[in-house]
């Protein structure tokens, strides 16, 4: 293959995406404009701009030599010119047939070639000759619902698939790019990424400063000594001395200048790239975003096509197209505003006939807004249709969840949150439009993943609205940082329920797990180290327990960490994708001292930590932090008071501390864990203390496991009783206070923390 | 210098290339010219020599994107300890995967490192370069900690030494050849060995990389 052929076939590919590129954007003025046609805006300034995009599309597809697209430009250049002139009128069909040939000549350019397409290309030459043909006097059908695609239309094999076909079309627009977009959001990632590393290096130089400024006490506090010296030479008057004397202050003199000039100097190059780099930062960011009416052009079209397979008459309204949306947020809400829009066309419009007879105009409006509002970005669907009529959330709630009783006692605001719940429909003919209850809970799904909250409200019979608020930019995330394992996780701040800091006493253990009472609600704690299965080898040997509360519901957990560090803004940077999906783990990020920090996947991490549990795993905190470093002590007792009374008291020294009710309580512990010390009373229901001595000393594993009898029997005998079954210490109630106890419990196991080796 | 006529610089320059050589002369041209050529005209590639544990290794230039400084190394949840995947650290401003090539390659990590040497450990970031993507972001990145980067070095592909039979065929068997005179006699003062560095096959090594992710 010769160079030169080479480098012709690469020059003529390029050509073919300017060609695609330029279809695209033409595409987009046409679509726009016999939308607008369509409503009645009979315009010149929009039948002229419409026919010079079809002109100009039938110029470009003859450089590239597309037959197919210049004849097909060219039967719609000549509708648009007849409509100029009065000859015909755009009315619903017509635009339908102009409609559709807007996608067939898109479906051309983005094709290599014009080949077998000559028959769809002619059917639709055909039937724009058709429209010129009618007169233009003709009465427009004044409700062109029924009139699907025009009957020239019919022997299009496209048209079949009209509902489908329209909602791939946002997409389609934008793929005629020629830039592949994965290489735009790659080079855009790298950008961000460079950004944020110098910021990172910006923040570094505040150290460097501050170890300037102590250089600089240092040295005053140097030349105060020089002075002191100094002075006693001049004292001394030795001519000799004083001669060396004055002529290191003569070179002294000026070093505190020197230091100052750098100090400053550096400040303010300090102040400089640190403003520099934040406003990099922000540019980077600013290029991620887009205007919020760009990336939905593609869907006014969609709902007019919908509208009209459904029998409605529907258009929809933007509103804050020019409000600054990022790419990559807009491009994840594609499908639940897609599925947002066609419930109001399927379940909020009514037909044309029912609008009238409700005295609204015939045609449904819905609108889809975007703003900014408190820092968070506020998208809007809202419609003029029937609404939704809360007692038949009411009457579908209790027929799915709740029992009758519940759900007649529902707020609007809960029977509003029922919609989004999986599976829960009203309608009870589900189509292939929506209906099949998986609508709602897929648009609730998309917005959480984005950390965002999603809310419905109705008015019956006047429309339905739903709103959406989302953090302006996943690029940028305010998130909670924490240790564990000695290592910095972040939590998304919008995922974190709660942080709590409480004493390791306040825990209590139920069966072998710990919880904390929390507004009266039990929450269930669980070690991030042990759910992210990390060896934590150093541990927490404090009494303050840091807690993060995530979850919801069933779902809610107290995740322990080792310690909180703070709330901070990280730029986030998705991982390398050699990684794959990191268990746990959403993304990644660095530190203000750019150390890595890894970002954790709160859904992700819930549903880890179910699994966990129901492998039967106990991902108890306490026993991971402290395996082998703390000893252990369970009470045995059936009184809730002395159970409770020395349970504080020794987790108070610092011991750990379980509680059983009786005897067969006590030893299902003992043989489910390691304990240091058993503390039990005698009388007690299902199995006695006694009973429950005896058992531990013919236990091999247990035998040797110090067990101290506290008993509001104090006769001789019962004591004998005791240390015959083989108690190491016997402590009678009625003397019973906390010093003894705890002198009891150090002479049989000592301190609580294990000093040097155990 | 004197005026000298035209002519007899001519004949003085023509007297000069036509004087009597000496004996040895030819013969040390000879000598010169009947050795094998090396130096820096005959070398067709070029490795980065680089020091972990006590042995020096070398990859294939092409594959290294940079020598970063250390920087802490992030462990990753659910993966256990002791494999050579460390974790993920920061290079450059990007996360990358950190693997230890002393795990990697079973090499005693633990050997000192020769007294009254300055030996720099060092973050080396190994890509393989993606046409496709530009040099900007690289398909698949990894930061290896290492002990000590020497630096570049030129060798012919023919002078290149096959491993010992029990080095080709350790598992993994990444040692594609051994680069003799590799590390710097400066460098290498007190280092264990010849000076010979154990060039590492940029595909295996890359595979074995990747292979740790999954």
């Amino acid at each position: 293959m010769s160079l030169d052929h080479m480098s012709g076939d690469l020059s003529s590919f390029s050509m073919l995406d300017l060609f695609r590129m330029e279809a695209g954007e033409q595409a987009r003025v046409l679509t726009d404009g016999l939308l607008q046609l369509e409503r009645g805006a009979a315009d010149p300034v929009l039948l002229e701009a419409m026919m010079r995009a079809a002109h100009s599309i039938k110029g470009a597809a003859a450089i590239v030599d597309r037959q197919a697209v210049v004849g097909l430009a060219h039967a719609m250049e000549d509708v648009f010119v007849a409509a100029q002139q009065g000859r015909t009128t755009v009315d619903a069909g017509a635009a339908d047939t102009l409609l559709d040939s807007v996608d067939l000549m898109q479906r051309l350019a983005g094709a290599d070639d014009d080949a077998g397409t000559d028959a769809a290309v002619q059917a639709r030459i055909d039937a724009l000759a058709a429209l010129l043909a009618r007169p233009a006097a003709a009465p427009a059908a004044p409700a062109p619902v029924a009139a699907a695609p025009g009957p020239a239309a019919l022997p299009q094999p496209e048209a079949p698939a009209a509902a489908p076909a329209p909602a791939d079309k946002p997409s389609t627009g934008a793929e005629a790019a020629p830039v592949p977009a994965s290489a735009l959001v790659a080079a855009s990632d790298e950008l961000l990424t460079l950004a944020s590393q110098a910021r990172v290096h910006a923040g570094q130089l505040r150290p460097w400063l501050d170890f300037m400024q102590r250089y600089k006490r240092q040295q005053r506090s140097v030349l105060g000594a020089l002075d002191q010296l100094h002075e006693a030479i001049v004292a001394a008057n030795d001519p000799r001395l004083l001669e060396l004397a004055l002529a290191l202050r003569e070179r002294v003199q000026p070093l505190p200048g020197f230091l100052l000039r750098s100090i400053r100097d550096a400040e303010n190059y300090e102040r400089q790239a640190s403003n520099v780099s934040a406003r990099l930062a922000d540019e980077v960011l600013a290029l991620r975003m887009c205007r919020f009416g760009d990336g939905v052009h593609g869907l006014p079209r969609m709902v007019r096509d919908l509208g009209r397979s459904l029998g409605k008459d529907a258009q929809l309204v933007i509103e804050g197209s020019a409000t600054l949306v990022e790419r990559a947020v807009l491009a994840r809400m594609e499908a639940p505003l897609n599925q947002l829009l066609r419930n109001a066309i399927d379940h909020g419009l009514e037909t044309p006939a029912e609008r009238s007879a409700a005295g609204k105009p015939a045609t449904g409006t819905i609108v889809l807004s975007a703003r900014h509002r408190g820092g968070m970005l506020v998208m809007e669907v809202r419609d003029d249709g029937r609404g939704v009529d809360p007692e038949r959330i009411r009457q579908a709630a209790a027929r799915r969840t709740a029992t009758p009783a519940i759900a007649a006692e529902l707020s609007l605001d809960e029977l509003m949150e029922f919609l989004f719940l999986p599976g829960f429909s009203l309608k009870e003919t589900p189509n292939a439009i929506s209906g099949r209850g998986v609508g709602m809970d897929v648009v609730h799904e998309a917005v959480q993943r984005q950390n965002g909250t999603v809310r419905a409200e109705s008015t019956p019979g006047a429309g339905f609205r739903t709103l959406i608020t989302l953090p302006l930019t996943q690029s940028v995330m305010r998130a909670l940082v924490v240790e564990v394992a000695g290592e910095a996780y972040a939590m998304p701040i919008t995922r974190v329920e709660h942080v709590l800091r409480l004493q390791r006493s306040e825990a209590r253990t139920l069966s072998g797990r710990e919880y904390v009472d929390l507004d009266g609600v039990h929450l269930g704690l669980v070690a991030a180290s042990q759910v992210l299965e990390l060896d934590d080898a150093a541990g927490t040997r404090d009494d303050t327990l840091s807690v993060v509360v995530v979850g919801a519901g069933a779902e809610r957990y107290g995740l322990v960490v080792d310690a909180i560090v703070g709330e901070q803004s990280l730029t986030v940077q998705p991982l390398e994708p050699v990684f794959g999906k990191l268990r746990d783990i959403a993304a990644g990020a660095l530190l203000e001292d750019g150390a890595p920090v890894l970002i954790i996947d709160v859904p992700d991490l819930l549903v880890s930590i179910g699994r966990l549990l129901d492998q039967g795993a106990s991902l108890q905190p306490a026993r991971a932090a402290e395996a082998g470093s703390v000893r252990r002590v369970l009470v045995v007792d059936d009184s809730l008071t002395v159970r409770e009374m020395q349970r504080k008291l020794l987790a108070g020294h610092g011991y750990r501390v379980e509680v059983a009710l009786d005897g067969i309580d006590g030893w299902n512990n003992l043989r489910a864990g390691e304990y240091d010390l058993v503390i039990t009373d005698i009388d007690m229901p299902r199995l006695d203390g006694i009973g429950l001595l005896e058992r531990i000393r013919h236990d091999p594993r247990l035998q040797r496991l110090p067990v101290m009898i506290v008993s509001y029997k104090d006769r001789p005998e019962d004591r004998a009783r005791g240390m015959e079954a083989g108690a190491d210490y016997y402590l009678a109630k009625g003397s019973f206070h906390d010093a003894t106890l705890l002198e009891a419990v150090l002479d049989l196991i000592g301190p609580a923390y294990h000093r040097g080796t155990s | 210098m004197s005026a000298l006529k035209p002519g007899s610089i001519a004949s003085s320059i023509r007297n000069s290339l036509s004087r009597p050589v000496d004996a040895d002369y030819g013969e040390d041209w000879a000598r010169e010219l009947a050795r094998p050529a090396s130096g820096a005209g005959s070398t067709d590639a070029a490795a980065m020599v680089f020091r972990v544990g006590a042995e020096w290794l070398a990859v294939p230039l092409a594959l290294v994107a940079s020598v970063a400084p250390v920087a802490p190394v992030h462990r990753l949840p659910h993966r256990g300890g002791g494999g050579p995947l460390l974790g993920i650290v920061a290079a450059g401003g990007r996360l990358l995967p950190a693997v230890s090539l002393a795990r990697l390659l079973e090499i005693d990590a633990g050997a000192a490192v020769p007294a009254g040497r300055h030996a720099f450990a060092r973050l080396l970031v190994l890509a393989e370069s993606d046409p496709q993507r530009g040099t900007g972001r690289s398909a698949g990145a990894f930061a290896l900690p290492v002990d000590e980067v020497q630096g570049v070095v030129r060798y012919a592909g023919a002078a290149l030494l096959p491993p010992a039979a029990t080095v080709g065929r350790a598992p993994p068997p990444l040692v594609s050849g051994v680069l003799a005179d590799a590390v710097r006699a400066a460098g290498g003062n007190g280092v264990a060995g010849n000076g010979a560095a154990g060039l590492l096959d940029a595909g295996l090594l890359m595979t074995a990389l990747k292979g740790l992710l999954r």
